[in-house]
């Protein structure tokens, strides 16, 4: 259900009453939920060290597992980029009098492909996100194949 | 591991709720709408768990200085 809310959000819009709202306070929605899942994997990645790196180990120590967080770190980078993108767009398109959604697709597209990576990256850190949809994954260029 | 997991999905919810809240209450303007939602970008951590890591790696090295 919160995968279906989610995805609603991303693709429609939320309940501004312009078209250029709608898909500013979907950015919205996106952003805040990736910020609480950024709080969460810093809780996790603070947990993990200080359980492989104990109290009076050295700070080397925390290094080896720097392999393992990356991939989710990079993921949150790809993520926030594409909201930048998809934010850019709906600017654009509100200064240029053209229709956000269309300005937007692509963005979108990019955006939900990114978070799908995040989703999978957590995982692998036991970290739960929302799934997208897998058929509204295959309505996505170049996820219908899938990313895992 | 479980545990933490339900936690972090229910810390997700909690912490969206808000959110999907405020995004009903509506914008007078859509540069006030876009402001918002770029604040709302800007907390988007970028490197969340190097931030977990280089706390701990901080706080060894502190622990460790005579």
């Amino acid at each position: 259900m919160r995968a279906l809310v989610l995805t609603l959000f991303l693709l429609v819009g939320c309940t501004g009453t312009t078209p250029v709202q709608q898909q500013a306070q979907a950015i919205d929605v996106a952003a805040l939920s990736l910020g609480v899942a950024g709080r969460v994997a810093t809780e996790a990645s603070l947990a993990d060290a200080q359980a492989t790196c104990p109290e009076g180990s050295p700070p080397e120590c925390v290094d080896q597992l720097q392999p393992r967080w990356a991939p989710v770190d990079a993921a949150f980078g790809a993520a926030r980029a594409t909201l930048g993108a998809w934010l850019a767009a709906d600017r654009l398109a509100s200064e240029a009098g053209l229709d956000p959604l269309t300005a937007a697709l692509g963005a979108v597209a990019s955006f939900i492909r990114a978070y799908e990576e995040l989703r999978v990256a957590l995982e692998r850190v036991h970290i739960a996100l929302p799934a997208i949809p897998p058929g509204v994954l295959a309505l996505v260029p170049a996820t219908s194949g899938g990313s895992t | 591991m479980i545990g933490q997991v339900v936690l972090a999905a229910l810390q997700i919810v909690a912490a969206v709720a808000p959110g999907f809240l405020a995004a009903f209450s509506g914008h007078k303007t859509d540069a006030e709408a876009l402001a918002t939602a770029e604040k709302a970008v800007q907390t988007v951590p970028e490197h969340p768990a190097e931030d977990g890591l280089k706390a701990w790696r901080e706080h060894l090295a502190e622990m460790r200085k005579p």
